[in-house]
């Protein structure tokens, strides 16, 4: 299997299957702008904005999602349910939640969509259920609204409803 | 190539940008250190000030969070902070339905049934109305059925009185909608589907109808034969003193407008042909009151509609005349002899062709006529040539063709190609200074003898077949001043047979190409991600970053450390080229001292110049090419 070579910001080296570097569509568009070979072992691709470790965990995702298939068309009007996290997905996901922020930096920056969509729903999982103050409380938000501001939104809140 | 190449940084980070929305700066993470999930007490106030602008400042990851709630759950962020209201409303927007756009159809018996169980809705509503800013008046869409605007009025009216602009969907607000809308500016028809029974049944609106004492702008966006026929919208057009500004659609109330002395008004006309076109237009052709932008959609005709072109085109060139923009959309206007003598800028869009291809019978009704010299014109009819008989004189390739003369659109300066042309020969054109082509060039005139006098040739995707350019006449050295923009791939084989420029602007010649052909390289600019343009004989490049926020940026340094890698990978190519940077060091932009020793440190082989921000946002870096 050709294998391109991925450096982390802090100079590890992770030799990567092409075909799994290649679900990183980031990736993919460089390998095809700059025409790199399958048998191009020598290429090694620079990624300024991810740590060692959390390019080991976004590795370790791609690999284990490889052969998945890919994602269906965006449909708006399909629900969108997070309840239907892998179990995998839900094990590799338990980490602080510094780590699961910055695999979702990682899978924008990289634009995996599938890790991107599976790391949110995890976040969004975690505001279900919550009050504001609770949001602010566990992600340690200020809120920068005045009482007035607050006031309004929850008026307007009232006046919608779900189609 | 084997030299030990690495890839670009650049174009991964650049990627890392796109992706911000603007962010970027807080983007990149603590290069050198430890990971920060780490558990750092001292060190968790700073990390979550870098979630709170990565993660939750960051558009594009906080909707795929937000996509996964309900709207109960948006509701409730819209209540966190700013941003997440922002962001949490726009979902909302799509997912719920709010109150002030609902509650005028009957569909939604829970509003109903909510606003009769609240003691005082309307001073509620009323409230919400004037001090939202969510939900401005202008999202006011009627859609209703009748028996609710029955309820509307009865219950809504002394609130209606606030309302400046509204869009209807359906015609039977009108029944009493204007009556209750003393204040409305702004009227937009959407489309509304009379058919000739229900347009008969229209009331009539007199001059003091509420709704139109103080009506200043009107849009009707569609209409039908019968609703362009019915005397209620004369009626509307008529009786509407205050008047300023009417975008229509329809020719007829267009010289109603006329009638009333009011063809000035009229911004902006869409004239859709129908049965009444051709005698509107003839009458609105008669006037000298100009129009300034007309375009001409023929997007609803059908083969079987029996309409007669020259009827609706003969007598309507006093208006084109006049004219100085025409986006040319209905193909049959396509440059008579003459006809635009003001004319400075001519666009070919995509529509036209559409539509050729769509209903190619409709095309074969067009009586030919030789002045249609406009070459896709002539494409069509090489492309229906088994159903037409085309006369001797425009058949073959249209080299031949002369009767496009020097004395046709004397001062046209610009002109767009954005559909699937073929070019064929156009005369001389000498006027022109700029061509812009962006759709696929199959087939390439004289420029030399058609522009003698171009300045700028835009090349945009056009997916050059190359060995066209054998065939037709090209420069092989282009004429001083010429600047070329946009160039791909396709286009290199071309330019090798280019010598020299005064002056280029890449947008696009794709890295894969030079890395394939390095022996043919001569010198390479690269800017963007994968831009590299290669152009021999080039004695020095100059590089600038001219914008002034990325300068002001703390991402700046990184970024110009990230393309010093791509220049490095391009000058290798270029050991006798004078590389030349341009920024602006005034402190104001951040540029230190020993910033701009780093910069010096990280590009030895450049020149560094002063470069003045003139004020203007142009491009992240521009590329100016010099020999």
């Amino acid at each position: 299997m050709p294998v391109v070579r991925l450096q982390s910001v802090d100079g590890e080296v992770f030799p990567v299957d092409v075909e799994i570097a290649r679900m990183s569509f980031a990736i993919r568009n460089m390998l095809d702008d700059l025409g790199v070979q399958d048998n191009d072992a020598e290429e090694v691709i620079p990624l300024p904005n991810v740590t060692g470790p959390i390019l080991r965990k976004v590795i370790e995702w791609c690999t284990h999602h490889k052969d998945d298939p890919p994602p269906p068309e965006e449909d708006d009007t399909r629900e969108k349910r997070t309840d239907d996290i892998p179990a995998w997905d839900q094990e590799f996901l338990r980490v602080d939640q510094a780590v699961l922020f910055d695999i979702i930096l990682a899978a924008n920056y990289l634009d995996i969509k599938g890790l991107l969509d599976v790391t949110c729903k995890t976040v969004a999982n975690m505001i279900k259920g919550k009050t504001p103050e609770e949001i602010r409380k566990l992600f340690n938000i200020k809120n920068d609204f005045t009482p007035a501001e607050e006031e309004q939104i929850r008026k307007e809140n009232e006046w919608c409803e779900e189609k | 190539m084997k030299r030990g190449r690495r890839v670009s940084k650049k174009n991964m980070a650049k990627r890392g940008r796109n992706r911000n929305d603007g962010i970027q700066e807080d983007f990149s993470m603590s290069k050198g250190k430890d990971p920060v999930w780490e558990d750092n007490i001292s060190q968790e106030d700073q990390v979550w000030v870098k979630y709170r602008e990565t993660i939750f400042g960051n558009y594009v990851i906080l909707t795929t969070i937000f996509d996964y709630l309900s709207p109960e759950e948006l509701k409730i962020c819209r209540e966190v902070t700013r941003k997440w209201n922002s962001v949490a409303t726009s979902i909302l927007l799509a997912k719920a339905t709010c109150f002030l756009r609902l509650d005028f159809t009957d569909r939604i018996e829970a509003y109903r049934a909510k606003l009769r169980n609240v003691p005082n809705p309307y001073e509620e509503i009323k409230e919400i109305l004037q001090n939202s800013q969510k939900f401005p008046t202008s999202s006011w869409v009627l859609s209703s059925s009748h028996s609710l605007m029955e309820d509307l009025s009865s219950s809504f009216g002394h609130m209606l009185k606030s309302l400046t602009l509204l869009t209807i969907e359906s015609v039977s607000p009108f029944q009493n909608i204007m009556e209750l809308l003393p204040n409305l500016e702004k009227l937009i028809i959407g489309k509304i589907n009379l058919n000739k029974e229900s347009a008969r049944r229209l009331p009539k609106l007199d001059s003091d109808t509420a709704g139109l004492q103080n009506l200043r702008a009107l849009s009707v966006v569609e209409m039908s034969d019968e609703e362009e026929n019915s005397e209620f919208f004369r009626d509307l057009l008529r009786n509407c003193s205050r008047l300023q500004t009417v975008q229509v659609i329809a020719a007829r109330l267009v010289v109603v407008l006329l009638e009333e002395g009011k063809l000035g008004l009229v911004k902006k006309a869409l004239l859709r042909p129908c049965q009444y076109t051709g005698s509107a237009f003839a009458t609105i052709a008669q006037h000298t009151e100009p129009l300034e932008e007309i375009t001409v959609d023929c997007g609803k005709i059908s083969p079987d509609r029996s309409i007669s072109l020259d009827r609706i085109f003969d007598r309507s060139r006093e208006i084109l005349r006049k004219l100085k923009v025409f986006p040319l959309v209905f193909f049959e206007v396509i440059a008579p002899h003459q006809i635009f003598p003001n004319l400075e800028y001519l666009t070919f869009e995509d529509s036209a062709a559409a539509i050729a291809e769509a209903q190619p019978g409709f095309i074969a009704q067009v009586p030919i006529m030789p002045q249609f010299v406009f070459p896709f014109f002539l494409m069509w009819y090489q492309m229906l040539d088994n159903e037409l008989n085309i006369p001797e004189d425009i058949q073959g390739d249209g080299s031949s063709l002369r009767l496009m003369k020097q004395d046709v659109a004397p001062r046209l300066k610009v002109i767009k190609f954005e559909s699937k042309v073929l070019l064929i020969n156009f005369g001389k054109l000498p006027s022109v200074t700029t061509v812009e082509i962006s759709c696929p060039w199959k087939r390439c005139p004289s420029f030399k003898q058609t522009f003698p006098n171009l300045k700028i040739l835009s090349l945009k995707n056009t997916q050059i077949q190359v060995a066209r350019f054998n065939k037709f006449q090209f420069w092989k050295r282009l004429p001083d001043g010429l600047e070329l923009l946009d160039f791909y791939q396709d286009t290199f084989d071309f330019l090798q047979n280019v010598l020299c420029f005064d002056q280029v602007f890449t947008g696009g010649t794709n890295a894969k190409w030079l890395l394939k052909n390095e022996d043919r390289i001569g010198l390479a600019v690269s800017i963007g991600s994968s831009s590299i343009l290669c152009i021999p004989n080039l004695k020095a490049v100059r590089i600038i970053f001219d914008d002034k926020n990325a300068v002001k940026s703390s991402s700046f340094l990184n970024r110009l450390k990230l393309s010093t890698h791509a220049y490095d990978l391009a000058f290798r190519f270029l050991p006798k080229t004078q590389l030349v940077i341009a920024y602006d060091r005034s402190p104001e932009y951040g540029v230190s001292k020993e910033l701009d020793a780093s910069f010096k440190e990280m590009v030895p082989f450049a020149r560094f110049e002063h470069y003045k921000w003139a004020g203007k946002v142009k491009c992240h870096a521009s590329c100016c090419v010099e020999f």
